[in-house]
């Protein structure tokens, strides 16, 4: 029981305070793994690109994949229960005012300083993702910051935090990206065959 | 009248081909709804879709509850909520419970770790495509500067960092007056007419 009632609780809070989307509630998913043993870091990368590739909003996704891994179709049900039930009550309140909500100043004002903080909480889920998929997963402790003394020294030491593999497909994905606009899915299901090739 | 079935299909089905969230939401919102049904015109899409960004939760729940509660009240609101969430639930809950029994294969290990590199990648497109209409000015900068430190160093809950935003921008914009036009609202309206164009 005590589960069911944590997923719906985490997964409310979590829409009640993502402003922005889908990519806002990633945040939470950290904080949920920090807090909870029913949700594993290891796994928000994966949790991640399965809801960018499949139908519907990326938060509902997110919360149902989370629940049903913690406790089954229950868990399921709590954790979208609970992501949508703020959405549901706010809009209650906002649909009596809605043609005059978007002219309230108090409203545009909250909105001009949550949306740069939503990008900063983003960029830290970015962050985090990155310092997994591209470091290496043996170190060599041969190679330390304290022992640095020249050039060759440096690469040597990123080599040895870093994956290779990962820093070129890295690499790879932001140049095709600045380049051209596809959809999400075809990089995933690129960086899938990527991964099954050169066995990542 | 609408019947709460019809909200409940309609919504389903604009749910089962919106790939990749709230944003991608709209031209097809706008073909369903506007178009195809005539339940709303243009400009109340443009309002309902933009209170949806302005408040907390997905955008494609709110903008579903709205639009539901608009035509039925709260058993519309609810219809409309429920068929946006099923495809998600099936959808979910099949490749969830498929990936338990093939996730100690190989095969599987080395694409999902060639995916997660693609993630942060994927993650760093999106924050590009906000930054220019989510941080306008020298202060929009700092806040979000504020928002990453404190979060990376101080490991304080999201919660912290909204609620501190909130206050902030009440404090920071008083005494100002308030802009009559909304600008998402203007910037959505540049979304459907791109894909309109496109078809």
């Amino acid at each position: 029981m005590s589960i069911l009632f944590e997923l719906f609780f985490e997964f409310f809070k979590a829409g009640l305070f993502s402003v922005g989307g889908g990519l806002a509630t990633l945040p939470f998913l950290y904080e949920m793994s920090y807090k909870y043993m029913w949700l594993a870091a290891e796994i928000i990368p994966d949790l991640i690109a399965i809801s960018e590739s499949t139908p519907g909003a990326l938060g509902v996704n997110a919360a149902t994949y989370v629940g049903w891994n913690a406790a089954g179709l229950p868990g399921a049900t709590a954790a979208t229960l609970g992501l949508v039930t703020p959405s549901v009550i706010i809009m209650l309140f906002v649909a009596r005012s809605y043609d005059t909500f978007l002219q309230k100043k108090y409203i545009q004002d909250i909105f001009y300083a949550i949306r740069p903080a939503v990008i900063g909480l983003i960029a830290v889920v970015a962050w985090n993702l990155l310092k997994i998929s591209l470091s290496s997963e043996n170190v060599n402790s041969n190679v330390s910051l304290s022992n640095i003394l020249s050039m060759s020294d440096i690469v040597s030491y990123l080599i040895s935090i870093l994956d290779i593999k990962a820093v070129i497909l890295f690499g790879i994905i932001m140049l095709v990206m600045r380049k051209i606009e596809i959809h999400p899915l075809y990089y995933i299901l690129g960086s899938a065959l990527i991964g099954i090739i050169f066995k990542f | 009248m609408i019947s709460l079935l019809d909200l409940y299909i309609t919504f389903l089905k604009i749910s089962s081909v919106t790939f990749g969230g709230g944003y991608a939401m709209l031209p097809i919102l706008h073909k369903e709804l506007v178009e195809r049904k005539k339940w709303v015109d243009t400009d109340d899409l443009l309002n309902y879709y933009a209170i949806g960004q302005c408040t907390p939760g997905p955008i494609a729940i709110n903008t579903s509850t709205l639009i539901g509660y608009q035509k039925r009240k709260l058993p519309g609101a609810i219809a409309a909520t429920a068929g946006y969430v099923t495809p998600s639930f099936i959808i979910i809950i099949i490749i969830a419970s498929v990936l338990q029994d093939i996730s100690h294969l190989e095969i599987v290990n080395n694409a999902f770790g060639g995916i997660r590199v693609a993630v942060p990648a994927l993650i760093i497109m999106a924050i590009a495509k906000l930054w220019k209409s989510s941080i306008k000015d020298g202060e929009g900068f700092l806040i979000f500067l504020g928002s990453f430190a404190i979060s990376i160093f101080l490991n304080l809950s999201p919660i912290y960092v909204i609620i501190g935003a909130i206050i902030l921008g009440l404090i920071m914009k008083r005494g100002e007056v308030p802009s009559k036009s909304c600008e998402i609202k203007s910037e959505n309206s540049e979304k459907i007419s791109q894909t309109q164009k496109k078809d």
